[in-house]
């Protein structure tokens, strides 16, 4: 398997059809992908940011006297509303938060189904544009969708799985006497952990498979998912070192595309804000304000434009290599050792 | 873009109508129960409006702004769409089109017209979210829509121009209200403040 011939083909057809980057945009902004394919999130590690909470862990005492007096009147009207109202009113709430998720998936699955046959089609040199590859998108998109909900009941059943096994083990241990029970227990989670990991892995890779197979070989969602499993059990080190590679592929160019975000839009960012906490805050610059925020913003969209890059060329990793496997097969002789 | 400008500007108008009705409530229970309102209003709205467009684009060609400046959402053959492709075009279509500053509703203006054998355009330029569901803007083929595909773009800027004014005057009567208002926001500003300063003491 020439890894290094994929990445470079794989680059050639990103940057050549950048149609594809409609479709890398939408992947990249809904984060799509489960299980392995989220290893190009490793190149996001850097570009999260502060997420954290920076709520003081006690509010003052004023400011929750004064919120309580406001949460009383609130409540009390609250409960003066009937409760056939905030029933029908949640029962619509539900409603839009649904059929947000339903388009959150349509919009994926198309995504996906277009930028793999859309990848197909530029290996194999024809033009490719938005339309003539959407229309592989629609047609995939229920059996995309009913393979992403195949493949989280089964990541589902194998953590709810392994969480039962993992409790009985500590339960079943804990009887025993010391230094016994400390070492077994030890033994017992590693082996619990590594196995629940690579079945982790198992079921992310089925995906990569699968959508392939759905996409390119028009199988129905349950063969494809079947056929998916196989052969990741058959090429299984194969597709960890492919998700090795897009992995660090990932983690690197995310991490260089932050520092040199950081070095170009960060040190302008830092001359223009540094002077306004030297003057105080009443004397705000409303321009200074408003170029930091124009700088934000593009650090932003260039980090937005990168993921988009990284996903499409993720995507063309994959493709290749499923062709590359798809074609090992093929050849008169083909064995494996777990066949 | 004409017919986005006025189908927006519909919208606007419907939305500033609630907003006067909230700004003019004058007691803290009224503005609750006015913002209780408003949530529900925005959330069968966003119901009717998914269905609105798909139901209008599927059976007559377009919604409201479309049909006033004669143009028509039509598939490859010329004909009319479905509903789901409708949905799909409006909805899914426009997420796209709307991702990255709005590329793909900018892309009208870099699209070429797609044009027949002897160098006419049949069927102006696409957006992406035309692209993705395979239709195309045209002008209209009903006979009505033939005089608005020749002078439908006066009867859009008219109606724009009306819209336009109408949103000034209820935006021009919001700003009245919200004076006439003051007194009220200004007395719960002042009666928070207090309350901050007597438990502060």
């Amino acid at each position: 398997m020439d890894y290094g011939k994929i990445i470079k083909r794989s680059w050639g057809l990103t940057w050549k059809n950048k149609w594809l980057w409609v479709y890398g945009l939408v992947i990249a902004v809904m984060g799509g992908g489960m299980g392995f394919q989220s290893f190009r999130g490793l190149g996001n590690m850097g570009n999260q940011g502060d997420k954290g909470n920076n709520l003081p862990k006690e509010l003052p005492k004023e400011t929750t006297e004064v919120l309580g007096q406001a949460t009383n009147l609130i409540l009390e009207w609250a409960k003066s509303v009937p409760v056939g109202i905030w029933v029908i009113g949640v029962i619509g709430l539900i409603g839009v938060i649904a059929i947000a998720i339903a388009i959150r998936w349509v919009l994926l699955a198309w995504a996906k189904g277009g930028l793999i046959i859309g990848l197909w089609m530029a290996d194999k040199e024809e033009k490719v544009t938005l339309a003539n590859t959407s229309g592989a998108g629609i047609r995939s998109i229920k059996s995309l969708i009913g393979l992403g909900i195949i493949n989280f009941l089964v990541a589902l059943g194998v953590v709810m799985g392994f969480g039962a096994v993992a409790g009985l083990g500590i339960v079943g241990f804990s009887f025993l006497p010391s230094p016994a029970k400390e070492i077994l227990m030890v033994i017992w989670g590693i082996a619990v952990i590594l196995t629940f990991v690579v079945l982790m892995m198992l079921i992310g890779m089925v995906a990569i498979w699968a959508e392939r197979l759905i996409v390119l070989e028009k199988y129905s969602t349950w063969k494809a998912w079947e056929k998916g499993f196989s052969l990741s059990w058959k090429h299984f080190w194969s597709v960890i070192v492919m998700g090795i590679i897009n992995g660090t592929i990932g983690c690197v160019t995310g991490c260089l595309s932050i520092i040199v975000a950081l070095i170009v839009l960060g040190i302008p960012a830092a001359m223009i804000a540094i002077p306004l906490f030297k003057n105080g805050w009443d004397r705000i610059c409303w321009w200074s304000v408003a170029v930091l925020g124009i700088l934000f913003l593009l650090f932003l969209y260039l980090n937005l434009l990168v993921r988009v890059i990284l996903t499409v060329f993720n995507y063309g990793n994959w493709n290749l290599f499923y062709k590359e496997i798809k074609s090992q097969i093929k050849q008169p002789g083909y064995t494996n050792v777990r066949e | 873009m004409l017919a986005h400008l006025i189908d927006c500007l519909i919208t606007l108008l419907a939305m500033t109508g609630v907003w006067m009705w909230v700004i003019s409530l004058s007691s803290i229970e009224q503005m609750l129960n006015g913002l209780l309102v408003l949530v529900g209003i925005l959330i069968i709205s966003s119901w009717g409006w998914m269905f609105y467009v798909s139901i209008m684009t599927s059976r007559f060609g377009g919604t409201i702004g479309k049909l006033l400046t004669g143009i028509e959402i039509v598939n490859g053959e010329g004909k009319r769409i479905s509903f789901w492709r409708a949905f799909f075009r409006n909805i899914i279509g426009y997420s796209v089109s709307g991702m990255a500053f709005s590329l793909g509703f900018v892309w009208i203006l870099i699209d070429k017209p797609a044009r027949n054998a002897g160098g006419v355009a049949v069927a102006g330029r696409r957006a992406w979210h035309d692209m993705m569901a395979g239709t195309m803007v045209v002008m209209g083929q009903r006979p009505t829509s033939r005089w608005l595909g020749k002078n439908g773009w006066i009867m859009g800027i008219a109606g724009m121009i009306l819209l336009v004014g109408a949103i000034g005057i209820m935006g021009w009567n919001i700003v009245g209200q919200v004076k006439q208002n003051l007194p009220f926001y200004q007395s719960i500003i002042e009666d928070v403040m207090q309350a901050v300063s007597e438990t502060k003491n």
